[in-house]
């Protein structure tokens, strides 16, 4: 059977998280849709029961239009060679929206919700450090939200720079003359 | 705690250049006389909102930033990106692409630790390694330049497969390189890995066990280095690894000098790789077209790739809505650990003229963290 | 190596067998360094090949390539004055500009220094001499395998010679939807097509809204320019074809079938709804128009928008001029006229058939009922070769024969027939009798004959190659003789060779060879070499009016010496349906620009255009605000958010205008100069009844908020901006959330 060694680790997980949607994606890729309020106890059972050491990343994803922030944990387990996504959504405030850490289960995750507070404005309640890392002196609204556009921003706060090269110069020269 | 520790405490600004990373990163230390109390990383010198740029451009226009994000080591971003792209798009790549792809991510990794093995070396003062490593990696660099077209920043892969052609003869020259620096690898040896005084450095420096190493997300040569044989090649193999004979080297004292020795020992692996792939490439096309790229959509869905880097692992995770741009893409740079916390924790307790070793040994590179 | 860690402080001093070795670093700048042959570095560009077609700058990920209009460099069909120019302060040497040159013009070479502490240089002008007219040998070039553009054609499925020999069913089948975005993918959208065709329609969009499915859209854009979409979208000359970029090195864009799937597939009730312009303004003025061919209901639909009362006179039974009565239905089948032409009867323009002016009306009544007249009345009349014999009764005029086909007369088919002319009328009544013939007799037997010999024969190509496969025969290059007359019947056409048509100041002088005769036989002959005016309608007029040489003077608007008389479609500018759209169009617009006074016509910057977007986004903020909480609590959240949306936008542009920075970019000009009271004639009438129901204001906000969608989808497309065009992209997203929003809710 195709996925054999996905489908017995989904059937495992399915018992604990009945309302958690399992797909296999390819090999060695589980994507899980979960219940924002089961991903601690989700994270918990990965680390704790599952063997899922490894936390590969935290992604956070804009989706401005639902009015929503995608969380998607990248969990690997160096025994079963497989990867799980848990993909779970929190609303999108206006100001910080709100999450809870994993980072007391794993070390990796302070840096990824870190990084998340910055560019999102996720704040990772319960997290040791939620400052900021990476912009300095940064006042803007985390950057990576979709209503951030760069380059408004740059007209607004950068000089713009025109070229007056002598070669642009002789040409349009040389042009006015034809005229 | 007497009285002169106390007047001796004080704090240290290291940075944004300094000879523990090849990079602009910071460093904020607590220090005792020469004791690390604790340390703190400031990073965002090398910041250019990579992840933010993607989203606004088109998906054949990032080609050409990806690369951006990892100086030493870049392909392991075009090979991330391109193959995210083919998984979302449903893109087949040829088999001799595939092939392509791996030479020259494995070209990358050897030129990637043999600036690593000598900035390593450079920490405890052994500047001629930094030297003869660097000018030997440029023999790779030569290589990329005949195949790619480009030195430092190759723009070679594409999302369905490479950009150009072996050039006639590549394959003898790949070799030639290889055999040269095969040939060097002893004399590596001589400078730093068989000098005791550099055994004396780098002994017990930085330990990292086994369960912290996993535990902190360690990954990559430094994770090898602790007794752990996980390589993404292996275990989640990507290109045609699977089709390749190499092996995984290990070490197990998770110090400074193993990471070397961990290195050194990719390097044999690599070259070997290598000359099983000008062996066994198969013939034809190299490209399998692309719609017209200024109008091309991906379908919309979702893909997390990774590949072995020669820093660790890195991923990618990237969202297509359906348009014509990356709705999203996460740079995983295997340095968010190693650069960070690890170091952190590494740090605190080593002394100050450990710090830059420890930081070399690790094998950070700031724009991963940055992005 | 010392996995034991037993290491030696010997060992390093083995680097001393290196003394005397040669260093491998190279003494710059005495030494040059060699790269590879694949090297990319600096452009090279052959001015000559390279057609400004501009998608290096388009593909390039930095913005480092801008276009540089060339003082001196004259556009011409398929090539613009514009060349790129590269800031090598931006570029990142990626080559994707040389992977996806539409001509292979440009280049990288290998050449890769340059130093200067002056920034300005670093900002160049590449030719094919390299930026310092040093030569070096070429880098990175193109190659035909990893070319990023598709040259190949979506093929178009047509009926075979046999299926369609005696029918007078459509021989193109038309692209699915499938083929169609296919076709539409491939196009990058460089716009040298907008500038060769006569009505200078929005091509590059409406391709673009093909491939993104939103028919509307692409509806939407092609009305603009074009109010006869289903007629062009088959018969047009589609010179636009001719320039596309991608002809270059492959088969152009099937541009002309792209525009007839996406009128095809949009049904004909759905018009309306699209363009939103139904709404208008009544101005209280009129305009007669006499003729309704392509340039009279042009002129009549863009007056009827503007506000004005719009009546057409048309001699025929039914509208269309030559549209109708010209082009056999194998080509236009009547059904995607009357789509077209019905939707310009919908939005309020009369049409008065059977109704000759100078016959059944009076000219002059016509000036005075009317404040405007435009005359379009076209080329009705066919020339004569006036060879011996053709005043015989067999011996026919081809525009006579196609109309009495069209209007199901009883024409005479002969068994074999000779066609005279060269030019597509020829092939259109060569084709219609030889299907008339295979229908009588079971056979063709047609002979075409012209001056002009096969290679330059006016005629387009697929036409004669059709009518060959469907059985025409050609004798191209003989001039006509007489026609042989025995016992009363006609014999044949007694021809002589052409040795050549034009002199050598290309003017019209053939020159026979009297020795070489050939009898071409046939019982009936056509003589289709061209058609003239009828104007005898003016009478007295015609005196009055100024002419500049054989055609009456106008000026760019077509507007006559006489101010109220404006002139439109083959008599001032042919020949085909395009040209005669584009000069109704033009004379539309100059029409509305006498009657109303008005001095700006057109807007040529951004900022005149984002003022007026200003304005509009206030206007749907107040009128969205008078409704808030007057509906049920789904679309009162929906009005709340629209409303805080727009006050955002309104901040966005405001700032926009304002900003130093940008204030360098809206001074450009647009890339096409955009009509001024356009988005205007967009806004829907703002006195909106008070108790209107929930789904007719649904309705309304829907046309609003499309109406605000197509204006920054415009300016996206516009500007030559890039920092522009990203703030326009977003505003442009925005309305489209939205109207994805409110269909929901519909």
């Amino acid at each position: 059977m195709e996925y054999q060694k996905e489908n017995s680790i989904i059937e495992a997980m399915q018992l604990e998280f009945p309302e958690a949607a399992f797909t296999v994606k390819k090999a060695r890729r589980i994507e899980v849709k979960l219940p924002s309020k089961r991903l601690y106890d989700f994270a918990v059972r990965m680390q704790k029961k599952w063997g899922f050491l490894h936390l590969s990343a935290i992604s956070c994803v804009d989706w401005i239009n639902d009015g929503e922030f995608e969380l998607v944990y990248h969990f690997w387990n160096y025994d079963e060679k497989v990867l799980v996504m848990a993909k779970i959504r929190i609303p999108r405030e206006k100001g910080d929206s709100h999450f809870e850490t994993i980072s007391n289960l794993w070390q990796p995750a302070k840096f990824f919700e870190r990084d998340i507070h910055e560019m999102f404005g996720i704040y990772f309640d319960g997290s040791e450090d939620m400052e900021g890392f990476i912009l300095t002196d940064w006042t803007g609204p985390p950057p990576m939200r979709k209503d951030f556009i760069t380059r408004e921003y740059a007209l607004n706060f950068f000089h713009y720079r025109e070229y007056e090269p002598q070669w642009l110069k002789d040409m349009m020269a040389a042009g006015e003359g034809n005229e | 705690m007497s009285k002169i520790d106390e007047v001796r405490d004080y704090e240290l600004f290291i940075g944004p250049n300094h000879p523990g990373i090849a990079g602009n990163y910071s460093f904020k230390m607590k220090l005792r006389g020469d004791k690390v109390l604790s340390a703190k990383t400031d990073a965002g010198y090398l910041h250019r909102g990579f992840e933010k740029l993607m989203e606004e451009r088109l998906f054949i226009q990032n080609i050409a930033i990806v690369c951006r994000i990892c100086v030493p080591d870049p392909d392991p971003n075009e090979n991330n990106y391109a193959r995210a792209v083919e998984e979302i798009a449903g893109i087949e790549v040829p088999e001799r692409a595939h092939w392509i792809r791996t030479l020259v991510l494995e070209l990358s990794r050897m030129a990637s630790h043999l600036f690593s093995l000598g900035g390593h070396a450079a920490t405890t003062g052994l500047y001629v390694l930094a030297n003869w490593t660097i000018a030997d990696r440029d023999r790779i660099m030569e290589l990329f330049e005949e195949l790619t077209g480009g030195r430092v920043y190759h723009i070679y892969q594409l999302p369905g497969g490479v950009r150009r052609d072996f050039p006639d003869g590549f394959g003898r020259r790949v070799l030639e390189v290889m055999d040269y620096i095969e040939s060097r690898l002893p004399d590596y040896d001589d400078l730093a890995i068989n000098n005791s005084l550099f055994i004396k450095r780098a002994t017990g420096i930085g330990v990292i066990t086994k369960e912290q190493a996993i535990s902190w997300g360690v990954t990559g040569p430094n994770l090898r280095a602790c007794g752990v044989a996980a390589d993404v090649r292996k275990d989640d193999p990507y290109e045609v690894y699977d089709k390749l004979d190499f092996e995984i080297p290990t070490m197990t004292e998770g110090d400074s000098y193993a990471r070397m020795i961990v290195r050194r020992k990719e390097l044999v692996q690599s070259i070997n790789i290598v000359r099983q792939i000008i062996d066994k490439i198969p013939s034809g096309p190299v490209w399998n077209k692309i719609p017209n790229p200024l109008k091309w959509k991906v379908p919309a869905g979702d893909a997390y790739v990774r590949t072995e880097s020669s820093k660790g692992e890195y991923a990618y995770y990237m969202v297509s809505d359906g348009g014509r741009k990356p709705y999203r893409v996460h740079v995983r740079g295997a340095s968010t650990t190693h650069g960070v916390h690890v170091l952190e924790n590494l740090l605190a307790g080593s002394r100050i003229e450990d710090a830059s070793q420890i930081m070399f040994s690790l094998d950070a590179c700031p724009p991963e963290v940055d992005r | 190596m010392s996995e034991n860690r037993k290491g030696s402080i010997l060992k390093p001093f083995k680097a001393l067998k290196f003394i005397g070795e040669k260093p491998v670093t190279i003494r710059t700048p005495f030494e040059n360094r060699p790269t590879a042959p694949r090297y990319r570095g600096f452009h090279v560009n052959d001015q000559e090949k390279c057609i400004g077609c501009g998608t290096c700058a388009e593909i390039c990920d930095n913005d480092a390539i801008r276009m540089i209009e060339v003082p001196g460099l004259e556009p011409k069909v398929g090539a613009s004055n514009l060349r790129p120019a590269i800031d090598y302060g931006r570029c990142c040497w990626c080559a994707l500009c040389v992977d996806v040159c539409t001509t292979n013009s440009l280049n990288m070479t290998q050449e890769y220094t340059h130093v200067s502490d002056d920034l300005d240089t670093f900002f160049m002008f590449p030719d094919s001499e390299g930026i310092h007219k040093v030569e070096f040998p070429l880098g990175y070039q193109a190659s035909e395998d990893s070319n990023f553009l598709d040259l190949e054609r979506v093929e178009m499925e047509e009926l075979s010679a046999e299926e369609r020999g005696d029918s007078f069913v459509e021989i193109v089948k038309g692209f699915s939807k499938e083929q169609a975005m296919a076709e539409a993918s491939r196009c990058v959208a460089c716009g040298l097509c907008t500038d060769t065709c006569p009505a200078h329609m929005n091509i590059p969009e409406y391709i673009e809204a093909i491939w993104d499915d939103n028919l509307s859209e692409a509806g939407r854009q092609i009305y603009k320019t074009n109010p006869l979409p289903e007629v062009c979208g088959r018969v047009c000359t589609h010179k636009c074809e001719t320039a596309c970029s991608i002809g270059q090195r492959g088969e152009p864009i099937a541009i002309r079938w792209l525009k007839r799937y996406a009128m095809d597939a949009i049904p004909a009730d759905q018009y309306g709804d699209i363009n939103n312009l139904k709404v208008v303004k009544p101005l209280g003025k009129s305009v007669a128009i006499v003729g309704s061919g392509p340039a009279g209901l042009s002129a009549a639909y863009y007056l009827r928008l503007m506000g004005y009362k719009v009546v057409m006179f048309e001699k025929y039974p039914e509208p269309g001029g030559m549209m109708r009565y010209g082009i056999p239905e194998y080509r236009l089948p009547y059904d995607a006229l009357d789509k077209d032409i019905n939707y310009i009867k919908e939005v309020g323009v009369e049409i008065k058939c059977n109704t000759t002016v100078g016959k059944d009306v009076n000219f002059d009544d016509l000036h005075r009922d009317f404040d405007v007249v435009l005359i379009a009345t076209g080329f009705h009349v066919g020339r004569s070769t006036r060879v011996p014999g053709t005043d015989h009764k067999d011996v026919f005029q081809a525009i006579d024969l196609l109309s009495k086909i069209t209007k199901g007369e009883d024409i005479k088919v002969d068994e074999k027939i000779v066609v005279i002319g060269g030019g597509n009328v020829a092939m259109d009544i060569a084709r219609s009798l030889a299907r008339k013939q295979r229908q009588k007799y079971g056979k063709v037997n047609l002979i075409v004959t012209s001056l002009e010999s096969r290679d330059i024969m006016p005629a387009d190509d697929e036409e004669i190659e059709e009518a060959t496969e469907e059985g025409c025969v050609f004798y191209p290059g003989r001039g006509p003789v007489e026609i042989v007359i025995e016992d009363g019947k006609i014999q044949g056409l007694k021809t002589n060779k052409c040795v050549s048509v034009f002199d050598e100041q290309h003017r019209f002088s053939p020159k026979f060879d009297e020795n070489d005769i050939k009898l071409l036989e046939g019982t009936m002959v056509v003589e289709s070499i061209g058609q003239g005016p009828d104007m005898s309608y003016l009478g007295d007029y015609s005196d009055k009016l100024e002419m500049d040489g054989r055609r009456m003077k106008v000026n760019e608007f077509y507007q006559t010496s006489m101010d109220w008389l404006f002139i439109a479609g083959d008599i001032i500018k042919g020949p085909d349906v395009i040209n005669g759209i584009a000069v109704g169009h033009q004379a539309a617009l100059g029409i509305d620009k006498m009657l109303e006074k008005k001095h700006d016509i057109f807007f040529h910057s951004i900022f005149q255009v984002l003022s007026k977007s200003l304005k509009f986004e206030e206007n749907c903020r107040k009128s969205n605000a008078k409704f808030e909480g007057k509906f049920s609590p789904v679309i009162n959240t929906m009005l709340v958010e629209m409303i805080k949306k727009s006050e955002d936008l309104e901040k966005r542009i405001k700032r926009l205008i304002e900003n130093p920075n940008v204030l360098i970019h809206l001074d450009e000009k647009l890339k096409r100069p955009q009509e001024a009271d356009y988005f205007e004639r967009f806004v829907v009438e703002e006195t909106v009844d008070e108790n209107i129901s929930e789904k007719d204001f649904l309705k309304l906000v829907e046309k609003k908020v499309r109406t605000a969608f197509g204006l920054y989808h415009d300016l996206e497309k516009l500007t030559k901006n890039k920092e522009l065009e990203f703030l326009f992209g977003y505003l442009k997203d925005q309305k489209k959330a939205q109207l994805e929003r409110i269909k929901k809710l519909l």
